[in-house]
């Protein structure tokens, strides 16, 4: 069954602008610098151990990144008033625009929307986690920044969500934007086990 | 130019070279029907080191980094036996971060000039370098009583340990070794060699971390030489 396909309207995003803002603007912040150089450790520690192979670093980026989207989706949802998803079409400019800039300084811009609206893409001009890096060639198969592809499938599953997402450029590696895709896979029911 | 038709499947590649050591290539296809398709467009790749510095001034959420650590952490310790490895693990870890804030703030806050005494790299570390990462100074720098090479930096509440509960089975993991790690990496890089270590202040508040750094001896002897102590 198709999802209603709800078409944001240029006040419904420049209200969640505006939400982003003040949500980013109350939680405590530290120095952009040092997030980017602890991930960077990170990146260079898995790729040692790996023996650079840059597939299985993008996976466990991947799945570290599954790990915190689990956690970090309630503190979204505590901290920042942006409404409540009722539609996968909603995520959209909610993660462009309140959650990009509610944990990273940066807000994003929601394209390529495909007509079925199940799947759309998020640009980022600016990506806090690529600031003083440098891929070299060897590492030309790392999506250096995938981690945020496992917190983006982590965060949305946890609101019923199930969805695919995966890089499809990298500035980083040359490529004119960086560009994230996200795909609508299921949605989930709650698991109403529990209930009697 | 070679003019494009667009309903033939041509593909053109066309090299441009830059100013680094690899070139890349853009690749334009064109596919059956009017459009012609871009597909992975590569600007020529700008040198990193041609870029403008930062000024240092932009911020991401405190958590974000909370839960980037806490991954770091869990990320060791499934690989390491004991406590102590994963500190010196983390410390590992935060050493090149150390590296390249020193030549970074070097440039940025002093204008490459390099610390001349150990008092003097200590009080960098101590102001510059704390306010920088942590966005405040050190609570408190001392030297101590007992050895001429041992001195303590000390932070009431480092990042690192905000948000990492330590299990009594872990007994006194302090995940500040990771800041210590930090602070090697400038030592060493600053040429004043020493190592660094994190740990819980015994009466301290719940928190309180204490970074105790033992130079090498020849450091101290240098230093005591060229600085004129006795």
């Amino acid at each position: 069954q198709p999802e209603f396909f709800s078409v944001r309207t240029m006040a419904q995003t420049k209200t969640l602008i505006r939400q982003g803002d003040r949500a980013f603007e109350k939680v405590d912040k530290i120095n952009a610098e040092l997030f980017t150089m602890s991930y960077g450790a990170l990146v260079t520690q898995l790729l040692k151990d790996s023996n650079g192979d840059c597939d299985a670093v993008n996976q466990q980026l991947d799945s570290i990144g599954y790990k915190i989207g689990v956690r970090l989706i309630d503190e979204f949802i505590a901290k920042s008033s942006a409404p409540a998803c009722r539609n996968f079409t909603d995520t959209a400019e909610v993660i462009a625009k309140v959650g990009f800039r509610m944990f990273l300084g940066v807000t994003a811009t929601v394209q390529g929307w495909q007509e079925d609206g199940r799947q759309y893409s998020l640009i980022l001009d600016e990506n806090p986690l690529n600031q003083f890096v440098e891929l070299p060639e060897k590492y030309k198969g790392l999506w250096y920044s995938n981690v945020l592809v496992g917190v983006v499938k982590g965060a949305l599953e946890q609101v019923m969500f199930k969805v695919d997402c995966k890089f499809e450029r990298d500035a980083l590696r040359g490529d004119d934007s960086t560009e994230l895709k996200v795909t609508l896979q299921e949605v989930l029911r709650e698991n109403m086990e529990n209930f009697d | 130019n070679p003019a494009l038709n667009p309903r033939a499947t041509l593909s053109l590649i066309v090299i441009m070279s830059s100013s680094s050591s690899s070139s890349s290539a853009a690749v334009l296809t064109s596919g059956e029907g009017d459009e012609v398709k871009e597909q992975a467009v590569r600007r020529p790749l700008v040198d990193i080191v041609d870029k403008p510095l930062s000024r240092g001034k932009s911020q991401v959420t405190l958590s974000s980094f909370s839960y980037l650590f806490s991954e770091l952490v869990q990320y060791w310790q499934s690989r390491v036996e004991s406590t102590q490895e994963l500190e010196r693990r983390l410390s590992d870890a935060g050493y090149p971060i150390g590296l390249r804030v020193l030549e970074l703030l070097s440039w940025r806050e002093k204008q490459g000039k390099k610390e001349k005494s150990l008092l003097a790299v200590l009080q960098f570390i101590r102001s510059v370098v704390w306010r920088s990462l942590f966005g405040k100074v050190a609570d408190g720098l001392e030297k101590s009583t007992k050895s001429d090479d041992e001195y303590y930096i000390y932070d009431n509440d480092p990042l690192t340990n905000r948000f990492i509960s330590v299990p009594k089975d872990f007994g006194h993991l302090n995940c500040g070794a990771f800041i210590a790690g930090v602070v090697n990496g400038v030592l060493d890089g600053a040429e004043f060699t020493a190592t660094v270590t994190a740990h819980n202040v015994p009466n301290g508040g719940p928190a309180q971390t204490v970074f105790v750094v033992n130079f090498d001896q020849d450091v101290v002897k240098r230093d005591a030489a060229v600085n004129g102590y006795k």
